[in-house]
């Protein structure tokens, strides 16, 4: 069970973030936008690939239909901001809806994928869509306040948050850590699996969508291309395994922690950021493969020997 | 005469166009062991899966005076009607307090505590081992584990299915006297078994099943000097 002092430093450090924008520097504040964006995707992510054990490829798709159904409503129907993001949410969730029910019935990597396709096709369904801008893409209003998306954002990632705490300490996320466990078992126990797995994959694609909307509004222009960007799903992916899948934290510290090490590899060394990154990215894998929030957990007792055992087990 | 607890008559039931089980009757009423017999291929599983209502079935299929035709498997699970899966199916990397805890997420009533100390008195190896990982057990301990779990969600009646499987004949005889504990405790067992001669140590009436027919009924005093059935199952040779 969570302890109370991880709740404690975790409000704590959501009321700092909030203060960032008073005393940040603009490039803090849109390295910020970005990072507090990242983290709700993998917090998203973590509902269903965390405590369901299901990996999604197909996460990018809610986003993309979070940017898509923000601009398009803002316009070609003048629609304020708010109404633009319920309008991404609604799609997206029907997107869930619609995708869950049949995909979810596989499992394992086959259910992986069978979502790597997704993105692709959505792609070209947006491409061709005379609303959506087809391949061009739209041009948002333009709006000058980092601060407002700075905020936004955080309260986002704090939403999404309080929903994983939630799950993790609910029957609903009892039910999921089952399924994940043993499907069949959790059948057994009174788990209604496909209403389970659906239902996360809904609840991911809320928060997913949102975060779409707001880059939509803070960037002003979405195309296909970067609305349903499959390496983003990827990225997600690993901001939630790094940081620990199933946990509450992980995945915010995870993505923080990479957000900023890509940031330092791109000023430093710009084009060889990316090889480093993935470097990073194999070490974490072999060495603490349950995340950095089982890393954390392990607290004064961490040693070599943790690293160590984790390659052993893992018959490395 | 009232109505057994568990009512099946003229039970239909199988896998797509392949029919299983066949006009099949059989009843558990409270305070009963009632051990259903057969070899492989009978469709005693298919059986349990009818009643659980993970594949559909034609017939009469009643439980506490209540239909279960139209339920889906989590409704007849929430009536009490609780499987031990073959094969135990345990949460392998859950600890056995986990596991134990897993059975009871569906409950809403505070007696989960008391469920927890009853089931910690039918099998004291698991408060033992209620910190160990379920998958490091033994195949007995984790047995006791599958039964525990089930136990904790408050079952009106327990199915269990292939109990002995795998299983050291002493093991299966500590089972057996749980079993015997559990229907004291007013929990009537539906015991689904290949090991005839365990089922019929311990139950008050048994089904033997064959090619998904009933093809012997009735206490089992009387099936144990059944020529047939001792011929057939009993093994035991003039």
């Amino acid at each position: 069970m969570m302890k109370r002092w991880t709740l404690i430093v975790a409000v704590i450090v959501a009321v700092a973030l909030a203060f960032v924008p008073l005393v940040g520097s603009d490039t803090m504040i849109q390295f910020g936008i970005n990072a507090l964006l990242l983290a709700t995707l993998a917090q998203s992510w973590n509902i269903l690939g965390g405590f369901g054990g299901y990996v999604s490829f197909g996460n990018s798709v809610f986003y993309g239909l979070g940017t898509y159904g923000t601009a398009i409503a803002m316009t070609n129907y003048n629609l304020p901001f708010g109404v633009g993001l319920v309008v991404g949410v609604i799609l997206a969730m029907i997107g869930a809806a619609l995708v869950g029910l049949p995909i979810l019935r596989l499992r394992g990597p086959y259910f992986a994928i069978a979502t790597l396709g997704l993105n692709g096709a959505m792609m070209a369904i947006f491409s061709n869509l005379p609303i959506a801008g087809s391949n061009i893409g739209l041009v948002l209003p333009l709006t000058r306040n980092d601060t407002m998306f700075y905020e936004l954002a955080l309260g986002l990632l704090a939403a999404c948050t309080l929903t994983v705490l939630w799950i993790s300490r609910s029957r609903y996320g009892m039910g999921l850590i089952a399924i994940r466990e043993d499907e069949d078992a959790a059948g057994t126990m009174g788990v209604n699996a496909t209403l389970y797995k659906v239902s996360a994959l809904i609840l991911a694609s809320i928060f997913t969508a949102v975060a779409g909307g707001i880059h939509a509004y803070w960037s002003t222009f979405v195309d296909p291309a970067s609305a349903f960007d499959s390496t983003l799903n990827v990225r997600m992916v690993i901001m939630c395994v790094f940081g620990g899948p199933g946990t509450v934290f992980g995945p915010v510290i995870g993505s923080f922690v990479l957000s900023t090490v890509y940031e330092v590899l791109a000023a430093q060394i710009s084009t060889a950021a990316a090889l480093l990154f993935g470097f990073v990215i194999v070490l974490a894998v072999v060495f603490m493969p349950r995340g950095l929030a089982d890393v954390v957990k392990g607290g004064k007792g961490l040693s070599w020997r943790y690293f160590i055992r984790n390659i052993r087990e893992n018959r490395l | 005469m009232t109505e057994p607890l568990l009512n099946i008559q003229n039970l239909t039931a199988g896998y797509g166009a392949v029919p299983v089980l066949f006009d099949l009757t059989l009843s558990v009423n409270a305070g009963e062991i009632v051990a259903m017999v057969g070899s492989n291929g009978a469709g005693k599983t298919t059986l349990l899966r009818a009643i659980s209502r993970v594949i559909p079935a034609k017939g009469t299929l009643r439980f506490m005076g209540e239909d279960l035709g139209p339920l889906p498997p989590e409704g007849a699970f929430t009536r009490g009607l609780v499987q031990v899966p073959e094969g135990r199916q345990l949460f392998h990397h859950m600890t056995v307090e986990e596991n134990l805890a897993m059975g009871a997420h569906l409950r809403r009533d505070p007696g989960v505590a008391a469920s927890f100390e009853r089931v910690y008195s039918l099998f004291p190896k698991l408060k033992e081992r209620r910190k160990q990982l379920a998958g490091n057990m033994s195949g007995g301990e984790q047995q006791m584990c599958a039964m525990g779990r089930a136990l904790m969600a408050n079952p009106k009646l327990l199915m269990i299915d292939e109990m002995s499987l795998g299983l050291a004949p002493v093991i299966v005889d500590d089972l057996l006297a749980i079993l015997v504990d559990i229907r004291a405790a007013g929990i009537p067992v539906l015991l689904v078994e290949q090991d005839v001669f365990a089922a019929f140590s311990v139950a008050d009436r048994a089904y033997v099943m064959e090619t998904g027919r009933v093809v012997r009924e009735g206490a089992v005093a009387d099936l144990k000097n059944d020529p047939a059935v001792v011929d057939a199952y009993l093994g035991v040779a003039d």
